[in-house]
Protein backbone atom coordinates (compact mmCIF):
# COMPACT_ATOMS: atom_id res chain seq x y z
CA UNK A 1 0.00 0.00 0.00
CA UNK A 2 1.52 3.38 -0.95
CA UNK A 3 -0.39 5.17 1.85
CA UNK A 4 1.22 5.45 5.28
CA UNK A 5 -0.39 7.02 8.32
CA UNK A 6 0.21 8.29 11.82
CA UNK A 7 -3.16 7.23 13.13
CA UNK A 8 -1.74 5.17 15.96
CA UNK A 9 0.34 8.12 17.16
CA UNK A 10 -2.59 10.51 16.91
CA UNK A 11 -4.76 8.08 18.80
CA UNK A 12 -2.15 7.71 21.53
CA UNK A 13 -1.95 11.49 21.86
CA UNK A 14 -5.69 11.58 22.46
CA UNK A 15 -5.48 8.59 24.80
CA UNK A 16 -8.17 6.50 23.18
CA UNK A 17 -8.15 2.92 21.96
CA UNK A 18 -9.23 1.57 18.57
CA UNK A 19 -12.71 0.67 19.82
CA UNK A 20 -13.32 4.19 21.13
CA UNK A 21 -12.05 5.75 17.91
CA UNK A 22 -14.31 3.39 16.00
CA UNK A 23 -17.29 4.57 18.02
CA UNK A 24 -16.40 8.21 17.40
CA UNK A 25 -16.14 7.70 13.64
CA UNK A 26 -18.97 5.16 13.30
CA UNK A 27 -16.79 2.31 12.03
CA UNK A 28 -15.71 -0.97 13.58
CA UNK A 29 -12.60 -1.42 15.71
CA UNK A 30 -11.32 -3.84 13.06
CA UNK A 31 -11.56 -1.14 10.39
CA UNK A 32 -9.49 1.27 12.52
CA UNK A 33 -6.98 -1.54 13.04
CA UNK A 34 -6.85 -2.23 9.27
CA UNK A 35 -6.25 1.47 8.54
CA UNK A 36 -3.45 1.65 11.11
CA UNK A 37 -1.78 -1.42 9.63
CA UNK A 38 -2.06 0.09 6.12
CA UNK A 39 -4.29 -2.73 4.93
CA UNK A 40 -7.24 -0.51 4.13
CA UNK A 41 -7.33 2.95 2.54
CA UNK A 42 -10.22 4.88 4.10
CA UNK A 43 -12.67 7.02 2.16
CA UNK A 44 -12.32 10.82 2.07
CA UNK A 45 -15.33 11.13 4.39
CA UNK A 46 -13.71 8.92 7.00
CA UNK A 47 -10.34 10.66 6.64
CA UNK A 48 -11.99 14.06 7.18
CA UNK A 49 -13.84 12.72 10.21
CA UNK A 50 -10.55 11.46 11.65
CA UNK A 51 -8.86 14.80 10.98
CA UNK A 52 -11.67 16.58 12.82
CA UNK A 53 -11.46 14.23 15.82
CA UNK A 54 -7.68 14.61 16.09
CA UNK A 55 -7.89 18.32 15.31
CA UNK A 56 -5.24 17.98 12.64
CA UNK A 57 -4.86 18.05 8.86
CA UNK A 58 -5.19 15.12 6.47
CA UNK A 59 -1.55 15.58 5.42
CA UNK A 60 -0.46 15.27 9.04
CA UNK A 61 -2.20 11.92 9.30
CA UNK A 62 -1.71 10.38 5.85
CA UNK A 63 1.22 10.39 3.50
CA UNK A 64 1.39 9.04 0.01
CA UNK A 65 4.59 6.96 -0.27
CA UNK A 66 5.45 8.47 -3.66
CA UNK A 67 5.83 11.83 -1.88
CA UNK A 68 8.66 10.32 0.18
CA UNK A 69 10.39 9.03 -2.97
CA UNK A 70 10.18 12.49 -4.58
CA UNK A 71 11.63 14.23 -1.53
CA UNK B 1 -8.82 -8.37 -31.97
CA UNK B 2 -5.19 -9.41 -32.37
CA UNK B 3 -4.08 -12.64 -34.05
CA UNK B 4 -2.62 -14.07 -30.86
CA UNK B 5 -5.97 -13.81 -29.07
CA UNK B 6 -7.85 -15.40 -31.97
CA UNK B 7 -5.31 -18.24 -32.08
CA UNK B 8 -5.66 -18.73 -28.32
CA UNK B 9 -9.46 -18.89 -28.63
CA UNK B 10 -9.25 -21.39 -31.51
CA UNK B 11 -6.85 -23.57 -29.48
CA UNK B 12 -9.21 -23.47 -26.48
CA UNK B 13 -12.15 -24.40 -28.73
CA UNK B 14 -10.20 -27.33 -30.23
CA UNK B 15 -9.13 -28.54 -26.74
CA UNK B 16 -12.75 -28.17 -25.52
CA UNK B 17 -13.98 -30.14 -28.54
CA UNK B 18 -11.44 -32.93 -27.96
CA UNK B 19 -12.27 -33.15 -24.21
CA UNK B 20 -16.02 -33.10 -24.99
CA UNK B 21 -15.70 -35.77 -27.66
CA UNK B 22 -13.53 -37.91 -25.36
CA UNK B 23 -16.02 -37.62 -22.52
CA UNK B 24 -18.94 -38.41 -24.84
CA UNK B 25 -17.18 -41.48 -26.24
CA UNK B 26 -16.21 -42.60 -22.72
CA UNK B 27 -19.74 -42.21 -21.43
CA UNK B 28 -21.10 -43.96 -24.51
CA UNK B 29 -18.74 -46.89 -23.94
CA UNK B 30 -19.64 -47.18 -20.26
CA UNK B 31 -23.36 -46.48 -20.78
CA UNK B 32 -24.47 -50.09 -20.36
CA UNK B 33 -22.60 -50.61 -17.09
CA UNK B 34 -23.57 -47.19 -15.67
CA UNK B 35 -27.24 -47.45 -16.68
CA UNK B 36 -27.79 -51.11 -15.79
CA UNK B 37 -25.48 -51.65 -12.83
CA UNK B 38 -24.01 -48.57 -11.15
CA UNK B 39 -27.02 -46.21 -11.16
CA UNK B 40 -29.68 -48.76 -10.05
CA UNK B 41 -27.39 -50.03 -7.26
CA UNK B 42 -26.71 -46.47 -6.09
CA UNK B 43 -30.40 -45.56 -6.23
CA UNK B 44 -31.36 -48.72 -4.28
CA UNK B 45 -28.68 -48.04 -1.70
CA UNK B 46 -29.83 -44.44 -1.32
CA UNK B 47 -33.50 -45.37 -0.98
CA UNK B 48 -32.79 -48.08 1.59
CA UNK B 49 -30.21 -46.33 3.74
CA UNK B 50 -30.89 -42.60 3.25
CA UNK B 51 -32.33 -42.30 6.78
CA UNK B 52 -29.15 -43.71 8.36
CA UNK B 53 -26.88 -41.82 5.94
CA UNK B 54 -28.65 -38.57 6.90
CA UNK B 55 -28.16 -39.30 10.61
CA UNK B 56 -24.45 -40.08 10.05
CA UNK B 57 -23.94 -36.94 7.92
CA UNK B 58 -25.79 -34.84 10.51
CA UNK B 59 -23.61 -36.11 13.35
CA UNK B 60 -20.45 -35.65 11.27
CA UNK B 61 -21.34 -32.04 10.46
CA UNK B 62 -23.47 -30.76 13.32
CA UNK B 63 -21.00 -31.74 16.07
CA UNK B 64 -18.13 -29.73 14.49
CA UNK B 65 -20.61 -26.87 13.93
CA UNK B 66 -21.45 -26.77 17.65
CA UNK B 67 -17.81 -27.22 18.73
CA UNK B 68 -16.54 -24.40 16.49
CA UNK B 69 -19.45 -22.12 17.38
CA UNK B 70 -18.86 -22.65 21.11
CA UNK B 71 -15.11 -22.09 20.75
CA UNK B 72 -15.72 -18.81 18.90
CA UNK B 73 -18.29 -17.70 21.48
CA UNK B 74 -15.94 -18.52 24.37
CA UNK B 75 -13.13 -16.55 22.76
CA UNK B 76 -15.33 -13.49 22.23
CA UNK B 77 -16.40 -13.59 25.87
CA UNK B 78 -12.74 -13.03 26.81
CA UNK B 79 -12.49 -9.86 24.70
CA UNK B 80 -13.46 -7.39 27.40
CA UNK B 81 -10.56 -5.28 28.65
CA UNK B 82 -8.01 -6.58 26.15
CA UNK B 83 -5.45 -4.34 24.43
CA UNK B 84 -5.93 -3.58 20.72
CA UNK B 85 -3.19 -5.97 19.50
CA UNK B 86 -4.49 -8.83 21.66
CA UNK B 87 -8.03 -8.09 20.46
CA UNK B 88 -6.89 -8.34 16.83
CA UNK B 89 -5.51 -11.83 17.42
CA UNK B 90 -8.51 -12.95 19.47
CA UNK B 91 -11.09 -11.65 16.99
CA UNK B 92 -9.28 -13.26 14.04
CA UNK B 93 -9.25 -16.58 15.88
CA UNK B 94 -12.94 -16.24 16.82
CA UNK B 95 -13.78 -15.34 13.21
CA UNK B 96 -11.96 -18.46 12.02
CA UNK B 97 -14.05 -20.66 14.33
CA UNK B 98 -17.24 -18.86 13.34
CA UNK B 99 -16.48 -19.28 9.60
CA UNK B 100 -15.79 -22.98 10.13
CA UNK B 101 -19.03 -23.43 12.09
CA UNK B 102 -21.04 -21.68 9.38
CA UNK B 103 -19.36 -23.72 6.63
CA UNK B 104 -20.24 -27.02 8.35
CA UNK B 105 -23.76 -25.75 9.05
CA UNK B 106 -24.38 -24.70 5.43
CA UNK B 107 -22.98 -27.94 4.02
CA UNK B 108 -25.31 -29.86 6.33
CA UNK B 109 -28.29 -27.77 5.21
CA UNK B 110 -27.55 -28.41 1.52
CA UNK B 111 -26.85 -32.14 2.03
CA UNK B 112 -30.07 -32.43 4.03
CA UNK B 113 -32.08 -31.05 1.11
CA UNK B 114 -30.16 -33.26 -1.33
CA UNK B 115 -30.65 -36.45 0.67
CA UNK B 116 -34.33 -35.79 1.28
CA UNK B 117 -35.02 -34.74 -2.30
CA UNK B 118 -33.09 -37.60 -3.91
CA UNK B 119 -34.62 -40.28 -1.71
CA UNK B 120 -38.13 -38.82 -1.67
CA UNK B 121 -40.65 -41.63 -2.00
CA UNK B 122 -43.88 -41.77 -0.02
CA UNK B 123 -43.88 -45.57 -0.17
CA UNK B 124 -40.23 -45.96 0.90
CA UNK B 125 -39.41 -47.28 4.41
CA UNK B 126 -39.07 -44.66 7.17
CA UNK B 127 -40.66 -41.97 4.99
CA UNK B 128 -42.32 -40.24 7.95
CA UNK B 129 -39.17 -40.50 10.08
CA UNK B 130 -37.13 -39.12 7.17
CA UNK B 131 -39.51 -36.17 6.82
CA UNK B 132 -39.35 -35.40 10.55
CA UNK B 133 -35.54 -35.67 10.48
CA UNK B 134 -35.39 -33.40 7.43
CA UNK B 135 -37.47 -30.76 9.24
CA UNK B 136 -35.44 -31.01 12.47
CA UNK B 137 -32.16 -30.56 10.57
CA UNK B 138 -33.53 -27.65 8.51
CA UNK B 139 -34.81 -25.90 11.66
CA UNK B 140 -31.56 -26.70 13.53
CA UNK B 141 -29.37 -25.25 10.76
CA UNK B 142 -31.50 -22.09 10.49
CA UNK B 143 -31.46 -21.64 14.27
CA UNK B 144 -27.67 -22.02 14.36
CA UNK B 145 -27.33 -19.33 11.70
CA UNK B 146 -29.66 -17.00 13.61
CA UNK B 147 -27.68 -17.59 16.81
CA UNK B 148 -24.41 -16.81 14.98
CA UNK B 149 -25.81 -13.51 13.68
CA UNK B 150 -27.19 -12.59 17.12
CA UNK B 151 -23.82 -13.37 18.71
CA UNK B 152 -22.11 -11.10 16.19
CA UNK B 153 -24.64 -8.33 16.89
CA UNK B 154 -24.24 -8.74 20.65
CA UNK B 155 -20.49 -8.38 20.28
CA UNK B 156 -20.74 -5.41 17.91
CA UNK B 157 -23.99 -3.49 18.44
CA UNK B 158 -23.45 -1.38 15.29
CA UNK B 159 -24.61 -4.36 13.24
CA UNK B 160 -28.36 -4.22 12.71
CA UNK B 161 -31.06 -6.40 11.21
CA UNK B 162 -33.36 -9.08 12.50
CA UNK B 163 -32.07 -12.43 11.14
CA UNK B 164 -35.62 -13.79 11.04
CA UNK B 165 -36.84 -10.89 8.90
CA UNK B 166 -36.93 -10.80 5.11
CA UNK B 167 -35.28 -7.38 5.25
CA UNK B 168 -32.30 -8.76 7.16
CA UNK B 169 -29.73 -8.68 4.30
CA UNK B 170 -30.58 -5.06 3.48
CA UNK B 171 -30.58 -3.86 7.11
CA UNK B 172 -27.39 -5.74 7.91
CA UNK B 173 -25.53 -4.39 4.86
CA UNK B 174 -26.63 -0.84 5.62
CA UNK B 175 -25.27 -1.10 9.17
CA UNK B 176 -21.81 -2.28 7.98
CA UNK B 177 -19.03 0.30 7.68
CA UNK B 178 -17.19 1.10 4.44
CA UNK B 179 -14.38 -1.47 4.94
CA UNK B 180 -16.86 -4.22 5.79
CA UNK B 181 -18.99 -3.34 2.74
CA UNK B 182 -15.91 -3.48 0.51
CA UNK B 183 -15.11 -6.98 1.82
CA UNK B 184 -18.72 -8.09 1.20
CA UNK B 185 -18.71 -6.68 -2.36
CA UNK B 186 -15.32 -8.25 -3.13
CA UNK B 187 -16.34 -11.69 -1.92
CA UNK B 188 -19.74 -11.30 -3.63
CA UNK B 189 -18.07 -10.59 -6.99
CA UNK B 190 -15.60 -13.47 -6.61
CA UNK B 191 -18.45 -15.76 -5.67
CA UNK B 192 -20.46 -14.60 -8.73
CA UNK B 193 -17.54 -15.38 -11.06
CA UNK B 194 -17.08 -18.80 -9.50
CA UNK B 195 -20.78 -19.72 -9.64
CA UNK B 196 -21.04 -18.48 -13.23
CA UNK B 197 -18.12 -20.69 -14.33
CA UNK B 198 -19.44 -23.65 -12.33
CA UNK B 199 -22.90 -23.24 -13.92
CA UNK B 200 -21.30 -23.10 -17.38
CA UNK B 201 -19.45 -26.36 -16.69
CA UNK B 202 -22.74 -27.88 -15.48
CA UNK B 203 -24.51 -26.81 -18.69
CA UNK B 204 -21.77 -28.39 -20.83
CA UNK B 205 -21.86 -31.55 -18.72
CA UNK B 206 -25.63 -31.75 -18.95
CA UNK B 207 -25.46 -31.38 -22.75
CA UNK B 208 -22.90 -34.22 -22.91
CA UNK B 209 -25.12 -36.39 -20.70
CA UNK B 210 -28.11 -35.57 -22.92
CA UNK B 211 -26.15 -36.49 -26.06
CA UNK B 212 -25.16 -39.82 -24.54
CA UNK B 213 -28.74 -40.46 -23.43
CA UNK B 214 -28.21 -40.49 -19.66
CA UNK B 215 -30.61 -37.64 -19.02
CA UNK B 216 -33.51 -36.00 -20.80
CA UNK B 217 -34.11 -32.42 -21.88
CA UNK B 218 -35.40 -31.12 -18.53
CA UNK B 219 -32.08 -31.21 -16.58
CA UNK B 220 -30.41 -29.33 -19.47
CA UNK B 221 -33.18 -26.75 -19.31
CA UNK B 222 -32.87 -26.41 -15.49
CA UNK B 223 -29.08 -25.86 -15.44
CA UNK B 224 -29.27 -23.53 -18.46
CA UNK B 225 -32.01 -21.56 -16.69
CA UNK B 226 -29.79 -21.40 -13.60
CA UNK B 227 -26.91 -19.97 -15.70
CA UNK B 228 -29.30 -17.51 -17.32
CA UNK B 229 -30.60 -16.31 -13.92
CA UNK B 230 -27.05 -15.81 -12.61
CA UNK B 231 -25.94 -13.75 -15.62
CA UNK B 232 -29.24 -11.86 -16.04
CA UNK B 233 -29.40 -10.89 -12.35
CA UNK B 234 -25.81 -9.61 -12.42
CA UNK B 235 -26.52 -7.55 -15.54
CA UNK B 236 -29.76 -6.23 -14.03
CA UNK B 237 -28.00 -4.98 -10.89
CA UNK B 238 -25.06 -3.62 -12.92
CA UNK B 239 -27.48 -1.56 -15.07
CA UNK B 240 -29.39 -0.46 -11.96
CA UNK B 241 -26.15 0.66 -10.30
CA UNK B 242 -25.22 2.76 -13.34
CA UNK B 243 -28.51 4.68 -13.29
Amino acid sequence: MPLTNTLKVQRAKLGINQGELGQLTGVSRQTISSIERGEYNPSITLVLKLAKIFNTTVEEMFEYEEDKINE
Amino acid sequence: MNKKLILKMVIFLIIGGIVGAGLTLGLEAGKEIINNQILPTLADYLMTYSFYITIAVTLALFIPTVINFTKGKKLLSKAEGLEDEALDTLEKEAQKYSNKAMAYNNILLVLNFMMYGMSFDVDAPYFLAKTVLFMIIAIGCSTTEILAVKLMQKYDNRLKGDPTSLKFQKDFLESCDEAEKLKIYESGFKSFQFVKNAALVMVILSILLKITGFIGTFPVFIVSLFLFIIIASYNYYAIKADQ
